[in-house]
């Protein structure tokens, strides 16, 4: 086991408030790499808003968040390597196609390059017959996969899910837990939200609870269980 | 194809149409140029700011001169119809290249002052005082314009005046003076608008005003007032044509303004001025002389 | 109703100078609402998407000058076109020019406020998607309003009744010039002061209707995008 490896995401005395009301506050909270992460806790405890801020989606806040050693605004890597997928993921106007290339593109991906991508993505999460679909004519679980896809086809390797399986029925649930599985054993990070247990209990190595904004000490999901 | 995307389809091609409509509006005005055709001359700066009186545009005077104008010299005018004073002013700041107005004493002040080039006498014709048929002021008994206006005030019937330091304006206020009245009060109108609107307001209010004749013969069949008091020579309306100093400011057409000044005075402006007729009645007489 | 009937029928006798008045102002609509739109939508944009000190003072402010009389923003660009002011060597005052100019001028801080708060609605995981995805600044603008194209069509509408509408602009600064820069609305101001109400009925009519063309699109606008 190496000694003390750079975790993923270190976060130091960090404040949060949306107009004055705190969201989150941490005094240090270190996230290791290649994990698959849970944070649970209730509606409103700050899940979704710790994983955008991860992304660099909401700010400015206080304290220091950085991401592979670096601090956060203006971190390249972290751009090129996170995406964040909300719990209900939109897609731009157009085909699964085109919302695929326009991710690849927006990477400078072109020619072949992007195609291999694409059609490898689209196999990885099983939405090879659905790429001649438009947005309004897929359902919740095929739009996250979708989603999913982009995220990949563009190289990340590190995943933030909001509630990734809530609002799908039994069989998406099952079938994209699976696919996540296959992913973290590929060697991504997924770092997700849910209250859902048999996501947590089938996918988590690591949880982290939750109170009020205040997220605890990771433990392993074994002990979580206990 | 299912129907709801036919429906989709549907609206978006009528707010296209709708958009184009719009924007075809455009086009459609720029094939059909309806400005006065090209004339013989060509002129170097074809375009004439002439600023006048509400008078000679309501008229219709200008609508019948402007016309000849153009086919004898090849220049468009372009008329900003406001007061006396403020024609004035507009000549005053260099935004008219000539000016067609009537207050000899203000423009003989803007003459002084360097503001003008050349004036020049070009027609006249007389004030007239209108009022409801009932006269109830009884101004038509009155000896003169200046008794007339006693009457009025004394009466306590509504006067509405122009307000607007245009010529008419400035004649109305020299006759309360010469009365001895001070024009405020109740009874005291001031309307800040031009020579029609002004009588349109006071047909409303069955109230007397001054008017030119020629605004009066212009709009007289859509009013129920008339004339009460005329002919005193105290009502004398002259008319003066002034040219814009050029040297106030390089982008003052002098050449045009020139054009005009000596078209408007030529004989046969001065023959088109006598020419001009509403209901057989001639409303302006030429005035010119070298 | 006779009166009414009367100026109906001024309208289909052919009379060249009512229809000459309306592509008049159709075409200086037409001209000062893309002059306004040109720099309006992506100040608006801007507004919307920069992270800057100040820029809710600024929204404010956009805000408060949309209430600005239009003969107060008339008088404003007189002093300006005026010969004997700064911009009196463009001879613009009581020509086209002039209208298009002011009438542009007073639908800018109508076009960024409608640009601005559109955006504000419009669903927020469409930027952060663009974002996490890692578009650059000008493809975020670009996504965002493309997404929100239906808010643009709107913002556009609304210019173009705003201006086709007022006539502070186009009487200070057109002085309602006949066959040059008279308007459906300086006509209707002069024809009415005059007692000549057949005329300016006429042109009521066309106004009314086009306001409700405009009305029209603009509902069918946010029905497409809903």
């Amino acid at each position: 086991m190496p000694l003390n490896p750079t975790p993923l995401f270190e976060l130091e005395r960090l404040h949060f408030a949306y107009s004055r009301r705190p969201v989150l506050n941490c005094q240090r909270l270190e996230l290791p790499a290649g994990q698959a992460i849970a944070f649970v806790g209730p509606n409103g405890s700050g899940k979704t808003t710790l994983l955008k801020l991860l992304n660099g989606l909401v700010g400015p806040y206080q304290g220091t968040v950085r991401f592979a050693g670096r601090p956060l605004p203006g971190n390249a890597e972290l751009r090129r390597r996170s995406v964040y997928v909300h719990q209900h993921p939109v897609l731009f106007a157009g085909t699964v196609r085109s919302n695929l290339v326009y991710a690849l593109k927006l990477k400078k991906f072109r020619g072949r390059e992007l195609e291999e991508r694409l059609q490898s993505a689209a196999q990885r999460l099983g939405i090879l017959e659905l790429l001649d679909r438009t947005a309004p004519h897929l359902s919740g679980g095929e739009t996250q996969r979708v989603a999913l896809a982009r995220a990949l086809a563009i190289g990340a390797d590190v995943l933030l899910l909001d509630e990734p399986t809530s609002s799908m029925d039994r069989a998406s649930d099952l079938a994209l837990r699976d696919i996540l599985i296959t992913l973290k054993k590929d060697g991504l990070s997924l770092l997700f939200s849910a209250h859902d247990d048999s996501l947590v209990a089938g996918l988590a190595d690591l949880v982290c609870l939750f109170d009020q904004g205040k997220p605890e000490p990771l433990v392993p999901a074994g002990e979580h269980y206990r | 194809m299912t129907h709801s995307t036919r429906r989709i389809l549907f609206r978006r091609g009528v707010v296209l149409t709708l958009l184009c409509l719009l924007v075809a509006g455009p086009l459609f005005a720029f094939g059909d140029k309806a400005t006065t055709p090209p004339a013989v001359p060509t002129p170097e700066n074809p375009r004439v700011r002439l600023a006048t009186t509400t008078s000679t545009d309501n008229t219709g005077l200008l609508d019948f001169l402007l016309p000849e104008f153009t086919k004898d010299t090849g220049y468009t005018v372009d008329v900003v119809a406001v007061g006396t004073g403020a024609a004035l002013t507009l000549g005053q700041n260099a935004d008219a290249d000539v000016l067609l107005v009537h207050a000899r004493a203000l423009e003989d002040a803007f003459m002084a002052a360097g503001h003008g080039a050349v004036r020049r006498d070009v027609m006249y014709n007389d004030f007239v005082i209108i009022g409801p048929a009932a006269d109830p002021a009884n101004i038509a008994l009155s000896a003169n314009a200046v008794e007339a206006f006693r009457r009025i005030q004394a009466s306590g019937a509504i006067f509405v005046s122009r307000g607007d330091n245009s010529g008419t304006h400035v004649m109305e206020k020299s006759l309360w003076q010469r009365a001895g009245v001070n024009p405020a009060g109740e009874w005291y109108r001031e309307a800040g608008q031009g020579m029609e609107q002004v009588i349109i307001m006071a047909d409303n209010m069955a109230a007397y005003t001054l008017t030119d004749r020629g605004t009066w013969l212009a709009v007289m069949e859509r009013s129920t007032l008339g004339i009460r008091y005329e002919g005193d020579s105290l009502l004398f309306n002259p008319y003066g044509v002034i040219t814009v100093n050029p040297a106030k400011n390089p982008a003052i057409n002098a050449a045009g303004a020139t054009t005009f000044l000596e078209w408007l005075t030529s004989p046969r402006g001065q023959q088109l001025i006598a020419q001009f007729m509403i209901n057989g009645k001639q409303l302006f007489y030429p005035s010119y002389r070298e | 109703m006779g009166a009414l009937r009367h100026s109906l029928e001024l309208l289909f006798s052919g009379d060249r100078e009512i229809w000459w008045t309306i592509g008049t102002t159709l075409q200086f609509s037409f001209w000062s609402t893309v002059l306004a739109i040109v720099p309006g939508v992506p100040a608006g944009a801007a507004l919307f998407l920069g992270r800057f000190r100040g820029r809710r003072a600024l929204a404010a402010t956009v805000n408060a000058i949309m209430s600005v009389p239009t003969v107060v923003i008339g008088l404003f660009v007189y002093s300006f076109l005026s010969r004997s002011g700064p911009l009196g060597g463009l001879g613009w005052l009581y020509a086209p020019a002039g209208v298009i100019a002011g009438q542009s001028i007073l639908a800018f801080p109508l076009v960024i406020a409608m640009t601005y708060t559109g955006l504000q609605k419009l669903d927020p995981r469409y930027h952060e998607t663009l974002l996490t995805l890692g578009a650059g600044r000008w493809r975020r603008l670009l996504g965002i309003l493309k997404e929100g194209r239906f808010v643009m069509l709107q913002t556009v509408l609304a210019a173009l009744g705003r201006v086709s509408g007022e006539v502070g602009v186009s009487m200070m600064l057109g002085g309602n010039i006949r066959w040059y820069t008279r308007t459906i609305t300086t006509t209707i101001a002069l024809e009415a002061g005059k007692g000549q109400f057949e005329r300016a009925v006429a042109l009521g009519v066309v106004l009314l209707a086009i306001a409700l063309i405009i009305n029209m699109a603009s509902h069918l606008a946010v029905r497409d995008a809903a």
